[in-house]
C-alpha cells in the first residue's frame, strides 16, 4: 500500500496501525493480575548497574593480580609461558533485550480495537440490535437494552433481515440467529475471513471475505485492500467466493440479481446477474494520488443506493469525504463532500456534516440520515438528504460526540447513533431527525478502540 | 436476559482475591492493551514493554493512594509507565557505556514495524527522546489533548505543547518532505 505523503495524516496512519499490530500476548491481563499476587521483585534490568560494576571490580580485580604476578616475576627467566590475558567476553547469560518475539498476528487478522459498541440495526422503531467488543445487545421496546451474548470474541457487523433472522460479523466467526438473538449459531467462513454479509432472504446472502488491514469504519468491517464477493445459498453455512473487481470492500444486493459492489479505488459496480460478472457504472472523485480510499455502499429500493466515499489522506483535522446517491440506478448525484478538503474540488457539491467521514443511515431510495464526526467540535451534527439527495437539511448536533460509529434510522426521524460520551460509548436516539438527543445505553469504552 | 453458548467462560481463578478492590481488575482488563502498547512505544521491548507494565500495577496496586476513578487510574498509571520508562532508558545508557556488554541482537520490535507498513516512521520515532515519544505517542496515538497529556505525565500543558513543537521540528529535520503541521494550541 502507498505510504501517505501528507506527515499528519501518514503519522496517525502509522498509530492506528501501530496499535492495531502491537498486539500483547492474549492473556496479558490476566498474567498481569496474577503477577499482583506476587511479591515486589527488583526489575531484571535495574540489576544492571550492579551487575556492571561488579564485572568492573572483577577485571579491575585481575588486572592488578595480573601487574602484581608481572612484578613478582621480574628479573626471573620464566619456565613456563607467559600468562595468558584474561579478555572479557560477551557475557552468554541472557541479556535484558533479548526476548520472546510478539504473538504473530494471523493473516487479515481483525484489529483488536473493536468499540464496546461497533455496529448497529434497527428493523424497527422497537426492535433492535447493537454489537460490538464482546457483545451482542437488543432492545424490544427501542428504549431500553440488554445483553444478549457475551463472547470472547469481538463483533463487528449486524444484518438482520426480520425481527428473527440475523447474521452478526464477529471477528472470527460468523454468527446466526433464528429466533431473535436467543440462540445464536457459529456459521461457516469463506476461505478467508468474512468482514461483512449482507442477506435477501433466509439462505441468500452476499459478502466480503479477507483482505488485508481491515479497518473498523462505521458499522462494517472494511479490508483495505484484497477483499473478494463471497456468496452463500445456506443463510451462511458455506461460502464461496465470486469473482469480483478487484479490492472489493462493500456489496450489497437488492434481490437474488441486482447488486452493488464498491472497490478501494472508488469505483462503483452493478451486477445483473447475482454477483457472477460486474459492470463499472461510476468511478468517484479520486483524492491524492498513490493513496487507497474505503467505500461503504448500501442498497435502497431496487434500483437506489448510497455510497460513502472516503479517498485517503487528510489535512489538519479534516479527512476528504463524498457521499454519492442514485434512486433510478442510472443516473447518479454527488449528494455531499467534505468542506475543508476535496469539496473545493467539487464546485457545487454541497458540504456534509462533519469534517471526518461519519455515519449514516439509508431510509430509502430517496432519503438518508448522516451523522457527521468532527472531533474538534466534540459534536457530532445532523443531516438529512431527501428527494435522492437533493435536499439536504441539517438538523442538530449529539453534544460530547467527538465520533460516531454507526447509525440506523427507521425514518428521517426516529434513529439510534453509537457514539461516545465521556469514558463510555454510547447509544444516542432522537425522535425529531437529530434536533435533540438522548441517551439509551451507555457501556464502558474500549480504550483501545 | 437471555444467554449463549459462550456465556459463563470467564475463569474464576482469573479473579483477584482481594475484595477490598474490586475495580481494580476492572481497570487492568480495561487498560492492559493501550497501557502495553505505550509502554511499548517507550522502550521498543515488548518483554521489557511488559515488565514495566506489571511493576507499574504492582505499585498501583500496593499504593494506599491509587485513585479507583477510571480515568484518574488510567493518567496515573501512565505516569507510573513513563517514570519507569525513562528509568530505563537511564540504565540502558550506563549500560551502552560499558564497551563489552553487548546487547542481542534480536529486534522483535522489526516485525510491528513492518507489519504497521511504514518502517521509516517508525525509524523516525525511535529518534525521538523518551519525554518526546512518551507526548507524542499520547498525543499522536491516544489522540489526548494536550491538558490529558500534562495530566498524565505530570507536566504543564504549556510545556506539552513545547514538547509537541519540538517533535515536529526535530520530525521535520529528520525528514524535510515529511510536510507535519504545528498543532494550534
Amino acid at each position: 500500500m502507498a505510504i501517505p505523503t501528507d506527515g499528519e495524516s501518514r503519522l496517525r496512519r502509522f498509530a492506528q496501525a501501530f496499535r492495531r499490530e502491537a498486539k500483547p500476548r492474549p492473556d496479558l491481563a490476566t498474567s498481569l493480575i496474577a503477577g499482583l499476587g506476587e511479591r515486589p521483585r527488583e526489575s531484571r534490568f535495574a540489576m544492571l548497574p550492579a551487575v556492571a560494576m561488579a564485572a568492573f571490580v572483577l577485571v579491575a580485580g585481575l588486572g592488578l593480580a595480573f601487574g602484581a604476578m608481572q612484578l613478582r616475576s621480574l628479573g626471573h627467566p620464566s619456565p613456563t609461558p607467559p600468562v595468558s590475558v584474561i579478555t572479557p567476553t560477551a557475557s552468554p547469560s541472557p541479556s535484558p533485550t533479548a526476548s520472546p518475539s510478539p504473538s504473530p498476528t494471523p493473516a487479515g487478522a481483525v484489529p483488536g480495537a473493536i468499540p464496546a459498541l461497533a455496529s448497529i440495526q434497527m428493523v424497527g422503531p422497537h426492535l433492535g440490535w447493537a454489537v460490538g467488543s464482546h457483545a451482542i445487545f437488543t432492545t424490544t421496546d427501542g428504549s431500553h437494552w440488554t445483553k444478549q451474548f457475551a463472547s470472547n470474541d469481538d463483533f463487528i457487523g449486524v444484518d438482520f433481515i426480520s425481527s428473527s433472522i440475523g447474521w452478526v460479523v464477529g471477528s472470527q466467526t460468523l454468527l446466526g440467529t433464528v429466533d431473535g438473538g436467543r440462540n445464536w449459531t457459529p456459521l461457516g467462513e469463506a476461505e478467508s475471513l468474512i468482514r461483512s454479509v449482507h442477506f435477501i432472504n433466509a439462505n441468500q446472502g452476499w459478502g466480503i471475505a479477507g483482505g488485508g488491514a481491515p479497518l473498523v469504519m462505521h458499522g462494517v468491517l472494511i479490508p483495505s485492500a484484497g477483499g473478494v464477493v463471497v456468496v452463500s445459498n445456506d443463510g451462511g453455512i458455506s461460502w464461496t467466493n465470486l469473482n469480483s473487481p478487484r479490492d472489493a470492500q462493500s456489496v450489497c444486493f437488492s434481490d437474488a440479481s441486482h447488486g452493488w459492489l464498491a472497490s478501494a479505488s472508488g469505483t462503483v459496480y452493478r451486477s445483473q446477474n447475482g454477483g457472477q460478472t460486474w459492470t463499472q457504472v461510476l468511478q468517484m472523485a479520486s483524492g491524492q494520488t498513490g493513496l487507497s480510499g474505503w467505500a461503504r455502499i448500501e442498497c435502497a429500493g431496487p434500483s437506489g443506493s448510497w455510497v460513502q466515499w472516503a479517498p485517503g489522506g487528510a489535512a489538519a483535522g479534516h479527512s476528504p469525504y463524498v457521499i454519492y446517491a442514485t434512486v433510478n440506478g442510472q443516473s447518479w448525484r454527488t449528494v455531499m463532500a467534505e468542506p475543508g478538503t476535496i469539496g473545493n474540488f467539487l464546485p457545487g457539491v454541497p458540504a456534509g456534516p462533519g469534517s471526518y467521514p461519519g455515519s449514516f443511515s439509508v431510509v430509502d431510495a430517496a432519503d438518508a440520515v448522516f451523522v457527521g464526526d468532527t472531533p474538534p467540535a466534540n459534536a457530532a451534527s445532523t443531516m438529512i438528504a431527501s428527494n435522492g439527495g437533493a435536499t439536504l437539511k441539517s438538523t442538530g448536533a449529539i453534544a460530547g460526540a467527538w465520533e460516531t460509529f454507526d447509525a440506523a434510522f427507521v425514518s428521517t426521524s426516529v434513529g439510534w447513533v453509537l457514539t461516545v460520551n465521556g469514558s463510555d460509548n454510547v447509544i444516542a436516539v432522537t425522535t425529531d431527525g437529530g434536533y435533540h438527543w438522548s441517551k439509551q445505553l451507555a457501556v464502558p469504552r474500549n480504550p483501545a478502540g | 436476559m437471555q444467554t449463549g453458548p459462550f456465556v459463563g467462560q470467564v475463569n474464576k481463578e482469573d479473579t483477584l482475591a482481594a475484595a477490598d478492590r474490586p475495580w481494580f481488575e476492572a481497570h487492568v482488563r480495561w487498560l492492559a492493551r493501550p497501557a502495553f502498547q505505550f509502554s511499548l512505544m517507550l522502550t521498543q521491548n515488548p518483554a521489557i514493554a511488559e515488565e514495566i507494565l506489571q511493576d507499574a500495577l504492582t505499585q498501583l496496586w500496593a499504593s494506599p493512594s491509587t485513585p479507583d476513578e477510571a480515568t484518574e487510574f488510567r493518567r496515573y498509571l501512565y505516569r507510573v509507565i513513563a517514570s519507569r520508562a525513562t528509568d530505563y532508558h537511564r540504565r540502558q545508557a550506563v549500560a551502552r557505556r560499558i564497551h563489552f556488554w553487548r546487547p542481542a541482537p534480536a529486534d522483535p520490535m522489526a516485525e510491528i514495524d513492518r507489519r504497521a507498513g511504514d518502517e521509516e516512521m517508525a525509524r523516525l520515532l525511535r529518534r525521538l527522546s523518551p519525554r518526546e515519544r512518551q507526548v507524542a505517542y499520547l498525543y499522536y496515538f491516544e489522540d489526548q489533548s494536550a491538558d490529558e497529556v500534562g495530566r498524565a505525565l505530570g507536566i504543564k500543558p504549556a510545556t506539552v505543547r513545547v514538547f509537541l513543537h519540538r517533535v515536529v521540528t526535530k520530525l521535520r529535520r529528520l525528514r524535510p518532505t515529511l510536510e507535519l503541521k504545528e498543532q494550534s494550541t
